[in-house]
Order: C-alpha cells, then structure tokens, then sequence
C-alpha cells in the first residue's frame, strides 16, 4: 500500500499533484526548446543548402528509421497503458507494461547503434571527421553534424528516460504507488511521450526528405 | 485526480493505431514525388500524430487549463524563435552560386597551383604574417619563438621556429604537409580550413625565420604531388573536393563586385 506523505507545504494530496504537474510541463517546455535551437538550425541550413540535404539524406536508412519510430509508437503506447494500470490499483500489469516499454527502448538503441557505426564506418561523420567521398557536394559535412547532434542528444533522452522508466518500474513493485498517489509513474510517462514526439519529427526530417 | 477515474485503455489502443497508420502514410507519401509539396505533407502528418500523443498519451486535454497554456506557450516561443532567424537568414543576398564556380576554377587544377606557390615571394610572407599572427601565434608566439600564451599548457611544447630545428623536415613541401595535416602525437592540428594558398603563404613566413631552409627534394615534392621537376602531374590521381572557407567568399566576392 502507498505510503506515500504529502509535504506538509501542501494543503491536501491534489495541491501537491498540480504543482508537480506544472512544475513538470514547464520542465518539458525547456526542453522543446533545447531541441528547437537544433531544428533552427536545422531548417537555416537547409533553406542555404536544399540540394546538399537532398542528396545526404538519401544516405540515411529509411527502413532502420521507420522501424524506430514504430518502435517508439509502441513504447508510447504501452507507457500510457502502465501509467493506467498504476492509477486503477494494478501493480502487476503496470510493472508489465512498464518492462515493454523499457525493452521497446533498448531495440531502439541498438537499431541507433547498428546505424551509428554504419555511418562511422563510412566515414559520414559530423564536420572535419567527414571523410565519404560518395556525396559530391562540399557542405555535406554540415548534415552530419546535425544528424548525429539531433539524434544524439535524442538518444541521450531516450537512456535517460530508460533509467527512469527502471526507477518507477521497481517503486511500482515495491508498492510506493496507488491511485492516491502516482505523480512520478504520471510524470516519467509525460517525460517519455515527449521523448516520442521530438522523434515524430526528426523522422521526417532527416531521413524522408528525399 | 478524479479526472483519472475513468478508463483510458480503448482511447490510447485507438491512438495507437492511428499513429501506425499515419507511420506508414508518411513513408508511402515521402517515396512519391510531389515535389515541394513533399515536404508539406511530411510536416502536417508529424503534426497531427505530434497533437494526438499530446491530446491523449499526455492527456493535455482534460488537463488544468494553466497546463495547457504553458505547454502550448512552447509552441509560441518557437514560433517567435524560428521566424526571427529566418528574418535574418532571407534578408541575405545570395552568395552561394558565385562561390563555388569560381572556387572550382583554383582547386581543379591543384598541381599547377602547387607548383606555383612553392617558391617564396615577399608577398606570400606578407600574407602569411596576418594568417600566422591570426592562426598559429596563440602557440608557437608573436615572435615565432614557440612562447604563444597557449604554449604553457602543451607537451610537447610549440616549435621554436627560429631554432632551426624541424621534427618532419624543413623543405618546403614538408612543412606545407605539417600546416595541412598537423603532427600527430602533438597537440599541433590540421589545418584543412586554410585554402592552400594561405597555407603556402604561412610556411613561406614560418621558414623566414629559421637558419635552417632546406630546398625540396624529389621525395618532398612527391609528398604534395608534384614530379620530381617540381612541375604538376600531367594528370591528378587525386580527387579534389572544394573546401569553401568563409575568408575566402568573402575574398572572391570584394574581388567581384568592386
């Protein structure tokens, strides 16, 4: 059973979850805007330079990157559905879903993996350790920075939000949550929806631009 | 929490599905060539499956109407913060066209460039002087004496240009080497930006300092493609991939448009 102790500078236990909640949206705006420094540039470089991002994007893999975001779609799906399982008093089938959602994470990464070193072994690597001389346009560099900076700092949230998704996963088990109080199972699964809808554009972005 | 009371399941299983489909509408609609329209659709898909994860998987609908504002306030911002760059970057009048034509009129001929600018002239050691003073005396110093301010935290310490003394060699050819492709093992980098003209110009102004100037061999004339004559390769066995350095626009646009 949840025992959980509302801090005594709260009036009751729903004060205490809308502050969470806001402080936690404010948190994800910050992040919308981190990510959207990098799809500035972004769309900047690519208003300078269609053609060269025409012609390096056909190098990424459409079918490694379409798998992922499927892949991800589903890690959203059954996120959503722990987080229910957690507010109707199901522990069990939480800690499944949760257990799904962290494996949907890891095929993730290691499909990011095989793609990463695929890139590195042919040498399309960000600025002056470019060295592929299939791409006969002098900028292509510049779409390798961005790739691997956008997908990077993407898969750090994705390693992030796998710890996190463990770290409720295990306070679910231990019986920390009920549906009186589930704010860090709620606040983790808008963490990880974020993680999904920042790659819904990179997708498109980066590798169907062709 | 009260609005959490009734049961979500068929709602996410439903977004679900429409989130897979419009995944696979996307890859369909991106194979087919609609031309600038491409990039339209591709968008308007992200942003309808972006507003149903938001809507449903983060529940912002239903949610406290001051979450919603803040949430969508991200949104606002971005706004204010693409366009205002945009501004920036359309206000600009375009160079790129220029640059590269005129670019490839140097570069593609690279051997008979070499062969020229091998041999010193007063004005290259001019030109060098402002790339040295810009680019390398931070370590190897103002006086070319290796006591850059930067210089106390290397080891092996900047060369002394005035020593005499040369790690890869003193000839012309191999210095250029060192300034393009650095010494490894050293913190001494590569300096692949520099167009090669303004890296002959820094190596005719490093070996005006030293007692120690070694003329060009066939090995070292070799090393940067020329024959042993020191004239170009009648055919490069190299390909040159243009490198358009920002200095050098600007250079070539002054130059045309006096």
């Amino acid at each position: 059973m949840s025992t959980h102790v509302i801090p005594h500078h709260f009036d009751n236990a729903e004060q205490a979850y809308q502050s969470s909640k806001l402080g936690f949206w404010l948190f994800l705006v910050s992040e919308i805007l981190l990510f959207g420094g990098l799809f500035v540039a972004y769309i900047v470089f690519r208003s300078l330079y269609p053609d060269m991002f025409h012609e390096a994007s056909g190098e990424l893999n459409r079918i490694m990157g379409g798998f992922n975001t499927i892949v991800l779609i589903c890690s959203s799906f059954t996120m959503a559905m722990g987080v229910n399982r957690v507010q109707h008093n199901d522990p069990k089938k939480a800690v499944m879903f949760l257990a799904i959602t962290i494996a949907f994470a890891a095929i993730f990464m290691v499909i990011k993996y095989f793609e990463y070193s695929h890139k590195i072994h042919l040498g399309l690597l960000p600025a002056g350790f470019y060295h592929y001389d299939g791409i006969t346009h002098p900028r292509a560099p510049l779409f390798f920075s961005l790739y691997f900076v956008m997908t990077g700092l993407h898969g750090v949230h994705v390693l992030v939000g796998m710890g996190l998704i463990t770290w409720v996963l295990l306070r679910v088990k231990r019986g920390d949550f009920s549906n009186q109080y589930y704010t860090p199972v709620e606040l983790v699964g808008l963490y990880w929806h974020l993680v999904d809808l920042i790659w819904i554009y990179l997708f498109p972005l980066m590798y169907l631009i062709g | 929490m009260s609005d959490h009371k009734h049961d979500h399941r068929k709602t996410y299983l439903n977004v679900w599905f429409i989130l897979m489909a419009l995944t696979v509408i996307t890859v369909v609609a991106a194979s087919i060539n609609f031309g600038k329209i491409n990039l339209f659709i591709a968008m308007a898909i992200a942003s309808v499956k972006a507003s149903l994860v938001i809507l449903y998987f983060m529940h912002l609908k239903g949610d406290a109407t001051l979450n919603q504002v803040v949430f969508l306030s991200a949104f606002g911002f971005l706004a204010v913060f693409v366009l205002l760059t945009l501004s920036d970057v359309i206000a600009r009048p375009p160079v790129a066209p220029v640059v590269v034509t005129k670019i490839q009129g140097i570069t593609g001929n690279q051997g008979v460039v070499m062969a020229r600018l091998r041999n010193s002239t007063p004005e290259q050691i001019q030109k060098g002087k402002a790339i040295y003073m810009a680019q390398c005396a931070t370590c190897h110093g103002e006086n070319a004496d290796g006591l850059g301010p930067a210089a106390v935290a290397f080891n092996p310490k900047p060369r002394d240009f005035k020593s005499g003394y040369w790690k890869l060699g003193g000839e012309p050819s191999r210095v250029y080497h060192t300034v393009e492709n650095g010494m490894p093992g050293t913190p001494m980098p590569a300096f692949k930006g520099l167009t090669p003209e303004d890296r002959w110009a820094v190596v005719h102004f490093i070996r005006s300092f030293s007692p120690n100037t070694p003329a060009d061999t066939r090995a070292t004339l070799a090393l940067i493609g020329l024959k042993p004559d020191g004239t170009p390769q009648s055919v490069s066995t190299e390909k040159v991939i243009p490198e358009l350095p920002v200095d050098f626009i600007i250079e070539q646009i002054v130059k045309e448009n006096p």
